[in-house]
């Protein structure tokens, strides 16, 4: 699975409950959540120091 | 005789014997053929519940077919368009179904009373040879996994055969028993040396060698070589039945729990007023799905709003949100899709 992106959402009521990530080549929105395997992978990733989530703009 | 008496003297309720999702391969909500190249793949490409895993130099394409055996009306087919005639040590390829601990509960494995189970499927291919195929059993959180396999061996070329495997139930752990992976199935096209060569008769932890035990057959070697399968079915005893055939909405149904995509959708749709407000679409997904989904939303079109896809928020098993601010004011829209994806 290659992520190239992946950056904190807030929503308009300040809620940080998704992740915007390019994942093979396509722009998602991942929830925070384990048991979604998109989220296992990017925290996977993140833990190995292959990947960093940006903080929400 | 009371009612109740009545209902005790009536035969058990068969229920649905296959555990197998999609296996006359009649669902295909992603797409219909897929072509991928040199390389490695994990994901779910074309028909739905049957996942791609590989890391192999040839390139293939996926697709649906209607070749297919008398009694079903689709085949899953696999095309050699780039032969890898020098198969590396670390190179495989497969194909596999993931399934759930909810869905396996009366197998009653991880105790004594195990029960065997039967995998059958029809297969056409244009090499003769012996392919591999395997069950995994998982605990809580995929922590430990154990697999079982055999090999199945094509005698003819080009010619639909039956096949049947029984395997004995697995007793040495509990597995995962709720939405997490607890059992999978798989079949092999290919596998190196670091994949076929320990013996995985019968059920223990897994490790690298047991992968594919056995496996003689390069299909990813011959260019043009075809590989066509269909009527998996999965079922608890030791021997094979009668395809269980599941009507096209209800396993169109099954199916989304794990995948689903939409029709167009719209935002804002009338008059929009820009400056910092946004405009909101709450959607309901068509079933529940296995666990919170992601949600991939895709760009239709747009009047007053920027030409991007919404933003995604409150995703839930049920549900999500989609916003967007308009950059103008007027009569405006924003027209997306999306797909919802909840695979294990």
């Amino acid at each position: 699975m290659e992520i190239v992106s992946a950056q904190y959402v807030i929503d308009i009521f300040g809620n940080q409950d998704t992740i915007k990530a390019t994942i093979n080549g396509v722009e998602c929105y991942v929830p925070i959540n384990a048991g979604n395997e998109h989220y296992a992978e990017i925290m996977r990733q993140v833990e190995a120091g292959e990947l960093t989530i940006q903080e929400a703009e | 005789m009371s009612n109740a008496r009545e209902l005790s003297q009536l035969p058990n309720q068969p229920g649905r014997k296959n555990l197998f999702y999609n296996g006359a391969m009649k669902v295909w909500q992603r797409t219909t053929s897929f072509s991928y190249g040199s390389g490695t793949q994990n994901g779910y490409l074309t028909a739905d519940r049957w996942r791609t895993t590989r890391n192999n130099q040839s390139s293939i394409t996926q697709a649906i077919s209607t070749d297919a055996p008398d009694g079903f009306r689709y085949s899953f087919g696999l095309t050699v368009t780039t032969a890898d005639a020098s198969l590396g040590a670390t190179e495989y390829e497969y194909i596999s179904q993931r399934l759930e601990g909810y869905d396996i509960q009366h197998l009653k494995w991880g105790t004594s009373d195990a029960k065997p189970v039967t995998v059958s499927f029809w297969v056409k291919s244009s090499e003769t040879g012996d392919f591999s195929v395997s069950l995994f059993a998982y605990t809580a959180g995929a922590a430990t996994s154990y697999n079982i396999g055999t090999v199945v061996t094509i005698n003819t070329a080009d010619t639909w055969e039956y096949k049947t495997i029984t395997f004995p139930g697995f007793q040495t752990a509990t597995l995962a028993g709720n939405n997490e992976i607890a059992l999978a199935f798989a079949f092999f096209t290919c596998a190196g040396s670091t994949y076929n060569a320990t013996d995985n008769t019968s059920w223990d932890v897994y490790s690298a060698g047991r992968l594919a035990y056995g496996q003689t057959l390069n299909l990813n070697g011959t260019l043009n070589a075809t590989f066509k399968v269909t009527g998996f079915q999965l079922e608890v005893g030791e021997v094979a039945t009668e395809f269980e055939y599941v009507g096209i909405a209800e396993e169109t149904n099954r199916c989304q729990r794990y995948y689903q995509t939409s029709w167009t959708r719209t935002i804002g749709g009338g008059q929009v007023v820009a400056g910092g407000y946004y405009e909101f679409d709450s959607i309901f997904l068509h079933t529940p799905m296995r666990d919170t989904p992601t949600i991939t939303p895709i760009y239709v079109g747009a009047a007053r709003f920027a030409a991007a896809a919404p933003t995604i928020n409150n995703i839930t098993i049920n549900s999500f949100e989609a916003y967007a601010a308009p950059t103008t004011t007027g009569y405006g829209y924003l027209q997306y899709r999306f797909t919802a994806e909840s695979e294990i």
